[in-house]
C-alpha cells in the first residue's frame, strides 16, 4: 500500500491521504468562516418537517425492507403512503380509516392484477416452448404486450368500479385522496414491473409474493 | 464514410427510434415540470439505457437531454417560472408575450429557436471534437493527470459561490471514487474493512446509483420541504399562430448567430452551463436590437427576439458541452457529466481512445444528437397545446414517483444480482441524503459528480506518471502541456478569489 521503492509507484494511499488532509483543512476553514449562513438558516414549518421526515423514513424503510416484502408490495405500499400523506399534508386521526381501507383495496387489486398477468406470462412462455404458440406470438415482445394489455384492462375495470362505488360511500377529500393514492400506486407499480421485469429481465425480488 | 455508415446502422432501427421518441417526450415533460432538471431526467433514465445497446442508450439519454432543455421554456413562457435554470432568461419576454395573447407564437418560437441552437451546435461538435481528440494524442499519463485536475478545478471554482466549497466537493467526489479495490495492487481501500469488506462496496461505489441519488432522491427530499406551499395557477391561455413567420426569423439572423456562438462556446467551457449562456445571449441580443434602428423589437417588451436569443443559446449548450466531454472526457456541464458516466458504465471511455477505436459509435452519437433535436422540435410543436396541461400535475404526486423511480433505477443496474441491487438502493439513498445536505448548505454538486467520474482516472494516471519518472513527483512540472494545465488550474482558483475580494472591498 505504501508503494514500491524500486519501481517508483507512490502507492495506493498517497491520493486518499492528500485528499483527506485537504478536506480536513478546508472543512475546518469553512467551519470557522461560514457561520453566517448557519445562523441565517430559516426554521422549517412543522407540517413541512413532518412531510420531510415521512419521506426520509419511508425511503429508509423501503431500502431496508424491500428484500423481505418484495418489489411489488414494498413499491406499491411506499407509493400509496407517500401520495396519501402528501395529498393530506400528514396523517391525522380523521385520515386513518380511509387510509387503511384504501391501502387494503389497492393492495388486493394489485395482487389480483399481478396474479392474472403472471399466469398469462407463464402460460404463454410454456406454450411457446411446447410449440403450441409460434411466430410472433411466441416472442417475448408479444408475451409482454399481451400481459400489458390484460393488466391495463384489469386496472381499467378496477378503477371504473371504484369510481362508481366512490360517491355512494363518501365524497370526502380523504376518501378521494385514498382513491388517487391507490390508483397511482397500482398503475405505477404495474408499469415499473412490466418495464423492468418483463422488458429488461431485471430480477426484481419477489419477497412475500412467492408465486 | 464507412464509419458513418456503421454508425448509421447502429441507429437506424425501430428500437432506437422508438426509445428516442419516448426519451424526447419524457425530456420535454421533465423539462416543463418546475423542479425537475435535465440532469435529473438523464440520471433517472440511465438504468433503462444500461439495458439497451450503447448507441440506443446514448440516443435515449440525448433525447431526454435535448427535450428537457427545450421543455423548460413552456412554464417560463406560460407561468413566468422556468422549468429549470436553462430558461431563466426566457421568462421576461415569454411571459409578456403570453399576457399579450401571443403565447402560441412564443411557445412555437422557442421550439424553432431550440432546434436551430441544437443543430448549429451539433455542427460545431462534429467539426471540433475529432480535432480536439486528435490533439490529445500528445497526452501521456502526466498530461492526463493535469487535464483531469484542471477540469475538476475549473468546475469547482465556477459552480458555486465559494471556491473552497467547490474544491472540497471535488475532493470528496474523488475520495468517494477511490473506495473499493486499489487497481494497481488489488488491496482493499475501504473504511471499516472488516465489515464493509464483505459487501459490494469492494467493487467501489456504483456510479449510476450515486448519480441517481444525488440528482433524484435529493430533489425529492428538498421538495418535501415545501409541499404545503400552494402550486402556481395555470392560466387558460389560447394557443394559436404557433409558427413565427419565416421573414421574422430571417430578420433575427444576427441574434441567432450570436446566441449560437455564445451557447456553443460557453457550453464547451467546463462548469459554466446554460444558465450563464442564456443571460449572455440575452444581453447581446439587447445590444443588437438597440442598434437595429427599429428593425427589431426592443427586448423586455414581450417580443420574439427576447425568446429566441436565450432559447437558441440554451440548446446550443447541449452540443457545446459535448465537445470536451467526448474529446477529452471533461464534461461541459452536469448533464454531460452524467452522460459521460453512462458511457463509462458501458465500458466506453471518452477521449482519443473513443475516436480512434470506436469511431462508428462517435458517428452514432452525432446522428442520435441530430435525431434528438429533430424529435424535440416535432414532439414539442405537436404537443404545444398539450404540454401546458402537464404543468397541472402536482408535486405531491410527482415526487413519490420520482423517488420510486430512483430506487428501482438504482436496483435495476444490478440486473440479476439482487444483493447488489439492494446495496445500490442503499448507495442511492445515502448519496441522496448527502446531496440534500449539500444543496441546503450551498455546496455545489457538479464538482462532486466530476470527482466521482474522474477520480480513478486521475489516480491511475498520476501513479503511472510518477512510476514512469522513477518516483519523481516533479515530472508534472517538466512537461510544457502539464505546466499550461497547472497554470490554468491555479488561475481558475485564484481569479475568482481576487474578484470576490475586490467586490467585497468596493
Amino acid at each position: 500500500m505504501l508503494g514500491d521503492e524500486i519501481g517508483g509507484d507512490p502507492g495506493g494511499m498517497i491520493i486518499p491521504l492528500i485528499l483527506g488532509i485537504f478536506m480536513l483543512a478546508s472543512s475546518f476553514y469553512i467551519f470557522l468562516t461560514d457561520k453566517k449562513t448557519q445562523t441565517a438558516e430559516k426554521k422549517m414549518d412543522p407540517v413541512d418537517r413532518r412531510l420531510f421526515l415521512s419521506v426520509l423514513i419511508i425511503s429508509i424503510l423501503y431500502a431496508a425492507l424491500s428484500r423481505f416484502l418484495g418489489f411489488l408490495l414494498s413499491t406499491s405500499l411506499a407509493l400509496y403512503i407517500l401520495v396519501f400523506i402528501n395529498l393530506n399534508l400528514g396523517l391525522g386521526k380523521d385520515c386513518i380509516k380511509p387510509f387503511f381501507f384504501g391501502m387494503l383495496i389497492s393492495e388486493a387489486v394489485l395482487l389480483a392484477v399481478y396474479t392474472v398477468g403472471r399466469t398469462i406470462t407463464r402460460s404463454m412462455t410454456i406454450a411457446s416452448r411446447n410449440g403450441s404458440l409460434s411466430g410472433f406470438f411466441a416472442s417475448s415482445g408479444a408475451i409482454l404486450a399481451v400481459t400489458a394489455i390484460a393488466a391495463a384492462a384489469l386496472v381499467f375495470i378496477a378503477v371504473f368500479i371504484a369510481r362508481k362505488a366512490l360517491p355512494k360511500a363518501s365524497s370526502s377529500d380523504k376518501v378521494n385522496s385514498a382513491f388517487s393514492a391507490g390508483m397511482i400506486s397500482l398503475i405505477s407499480t404495474q408499469a415499473l414491473y412490466l418495464i423492468f421485469k418483463q422488458l429488461f429481465l431485471v430480477n426484481l425480488v419477489s419477497g412475500l409474493i412467492g408465486w | 464514410m464507412d464509419f458513418f455508415m456503421q454508425g448509421l446502422s447502429q441507429v437506424a432501427n425501430i428500437q432506437t427510434i422508438l426509445w428516442m421518441a419516448i426519451g424526447s417526450v419524457l425530456g420535454i415533460i421533465l423539462g416543463a415540470l418546475p423542479g425537475l432538471t435535465a440532469t435529473m431526467g438523464i440520471a433517472l433514465v440511465m438504468p433503462i439505457s444500461f439495458h439497451l445497446p450503447t448507441a440506443t442508450g446514448m440516443g435515449l439519454l440525448l433525447a431526454v437531454y435535448c427535450g428537457a432543455v427545450s421543455g423548460a421554456s413552456i412554464p417560463a413562457i406560460l407561468l413566468g417560472i422556468p422549468g429549470n435554470p436553462n430558461a431563466i432568461a426566457t421568462v421576461e419576454d415569454g411571459l409578456k408575450m403570453t399576457k399579450k395573447g401571443k403565447a402560441g407564437q412564443a411557445l412555437g418560437g422557442a421550439v424553432v429557436a431550440s432546434f436551430i441552437g441544437g443543430i448549429g451546435s451539433l455542427l460545431c461538435l462534429v467539426f471540433f471534437s475529432p480535432l480536439i481528440a486528435k490533439a490529445t494524442l500528445a497526452f501521456g499519463p502526466a498530461e492526463k493527470t493535469t487535464l483531469a485536475l484542471v477540469g475538476l478545478v475549473i468546475i469547482a471554482s465556477v459552480s458555486g459561490k465559494s471556491v473552497l466549497k467547490g474544491l472540497f466537493m471535488g475532493a470528496l467526489g474523488m475520495a468517494l471514487s477511490l473506495i473499493g479495490t486499489d487497481s494497481f495492487s488489488g488491496a482493499l481501500r475501504i473504511p471499516f474493512a472488516s465489515i464493509l469488506g464483505h459487501t459490494p462496496l469492494t467493487k467501489g461505489l456504483d456510479l449510476t446509483s450515486s448519480l441517481i441519488g444525488l440528482y433524484g432522491i435529493s430533489q425529492v427530499l428538498l421538495s418535501a420541504e415545501h409541499l404545503t406551499k400552494p402550486a402556481a395557477e395555470i392560466p387558460d391561455v389560447k394557443i394559436d399562430h404557433i409558427f413565427p413567420s419565416f421573414r421574422k426569423v430571417c430578420s433575427m439572423w444576427k441574434i441567432i448567430l450570436a446566441s449560437l456562438g455564445i451557447g456553443t462556446i460557453i457550453g464547451a467551457i467546463p462548469g459554466t452551463g446554460a444558465s450563464i449562456a442564456v443571460f449572455m445571449a440575452h444581453d447581446t441580443a439587447r445590444t443588437i436590437t438597440n442598434a437595429s434602428n427599429g428593425k427589431l423589437e426592443e427586448l423586455g417588451t414581450g417580443c420574439l427576439e427576447g425568446v429566441f436569443a436565450p432559447e437558441v443559446a440554451n440548446n446550443a449548450v447541449t452540443g457545446g458541452a459535448l465537445i470536451p466531454a467526448l474529446s477529452l472526457g471533461i464534461p461541459g456541464d452536469s448533464a454531460t457529466a452524467v452522460l459521460i458516466g453512462a458511457l463509462m458504465v458501458k465500458g466506453v471511455n471518452p477521449g482519443f481512445q473513443l475516436f480512434s477505436q470506436n469511431m462508428s459509435l462517435v458517428y452514432a452519437i452525432f446522428i442520435t444528437m441530430f435525431i434528438a433535436n429533430l424529435f424535440m422540435a416535432v414532439f414539442q410543436l405537436a404537443g404545444v397545446r398539450l404540454y401546458p396541461k402537464i404543468l397541472k400535475v402536482p408535486e405531491k404526486i410527482l415526487m413519490p414517483l420520482v423517488l420510486m423511480l430512483s430506487f428501482i433505477g438504482a436496483y435495476a443496474i444490478a440486473g440479476q444480482a439482487t444483493s447488489v441491487g439492494i446495496f445500490n438502493m442503499g448507495v442511492a439513498l445515502a448519496m441522496g441524503i448527502l446531496g440534500y445536505f449539500c444543496k441546503k448548505n450551498g455546496y455545489p454538486f457538479s464538482p462532486l459528480v466530476l470527482g466521482l467520474i474522474l477520480g480513478s482516472m486521475f489516480e491511475e494516471n498520476f501513479r503511472r506518471a510518477v512510476k514512469l519518472a522513477g518516483g519523481n513527483y516533479m515530472t508534472f512540472f517538466t512537461k510544457p502541456i502539464c505546466i499550461v494545465f497547472i497554470a490554468f488550474a491555479v488561475f481558475s482558483v485564484v481569479f475568482p478569489i481576487i474578484r470576490s475580494r475586490k467586490k467585497a472591498s468596493k
